[in-house]
């Protein structure tokens, strides 16, 4: 296998497998009120999604299509859902901090990153 | 990581995090992200990337001391730590864009550069420490009516 294709499935499994920790990580803090060493757990995963994620924006190089397109505006309400589900991320953490409920944090982290992962798909296979 | 070490964690993730969808962003809405993300390549970015989030981790351990300070003593804090930041990140990737050249290309003139990099890494401390007072504000916004003492 090329290098580069190789680099470019491995940059494609990190992002798959951290949304499947975000995912998976804010169900089950929804269901355990969440804790410290999960919301560490969470943050590691987000920044392997965000920089996995530009490492797949930058695949398509010079042929990544404009705003003006329909593929082109997705991504960019993608990268939109993304800035709202790390802005969210922090408050949930902070909650969590101050040892208050941050179930309602994990919970809509949980359902954003369903939409920002449905939208990957569409982008992947559109 | 231990438990005291969650708060400058998630703070210079999220900001590491941050900076770079946003700037993607925009670059993306105005038609420049392609050639951008084409232009640095995918293992220099993710290096970079790497530098910024360590960067931001360890501003994060630096601003989070001065937590109990005075409003005025802690945007002055920031502002130190977010310069100190922009010179740092600007420093290292200037080097090695400049060794990279004189050693894996074998242009021994790119060191010619490196008095360069250094006015360039100065000149960041400014765009860094207004970087770091916006990143203050929206993290304040983001913890009204949580009261972190209490963690």
């Amino acid at each position: 296998m090329p290098v580069a294709m190789a680099a470019a499935f491995a940059i494609h499994l990190v992002h798959v497998l951290a949304m499947a920790v975000v995912v998976g990580g804010a169900l089950a803090g929804a269901m355990s009120h969440g804790s410290r060493r999960l919301e560490a757990t969470l943050w590691a995963a987000l920044g392997a999604l965000v920089v996995t994620g530009v490492g797949n924006v930058g695949a398509y190089g010079t042929g990544l299509p404009g705003t003006g397109t329909r593929w082109g505006a997705l991504l960019l309400a993608k990268l939109l859902f993304v800035v709202a589900v790390l802005a969210l991320s922090l408050r949930r953490s902070m909650l969590v901090w101050a040892g208050r409920p941050a179930v309602v944090g994990y919970g809509t982290t949980a359902a954003l990153a369903v939409i920002i992962a449905s939208i990957g798909v569409w982008l992947a296979h559109g | 990581m231990d438990e005291s070490g969650l708060p400058a964690w998630a703070l210079g993730t999220w900001h590491a995090a941050f900076l770079l969808v946003a700037f993607i962003a925009v670059a993306h809405a105005t038609g420049s992200a392609g050639g951008l993300t084409a232009d640095i390549g995918t293992l220099p970015g993710i290096l970079a990337f790497a530098w910024l989030w360590a960067i931001s981790w360890w501003t994060a351990r630096g601003v989070l001391r001065a937590s109990s300070w005075g409003r005025d003593q802690v945007v002055a804090h920031v502002g130190m730590h977010g310069a100190a930041a922009g010179a740092v990140f600007v420093l290292g990737l200037g080097i090695a864009v400049v060794l990279h050249a004189a050693l894996q290309e074998g242009d021994p003139e790119a060191l010619i550069g490196l008095p360069f990099v250094l006015t360039a890494a100065g000149v960041a401390s400014v765009p860094g420490a207004v970087v770091a007072w916006i990143l203050l504000g929206i993290d304040v916004l983001l913890a009204r009516g949580i009261d972190l003492r209490r963690g």
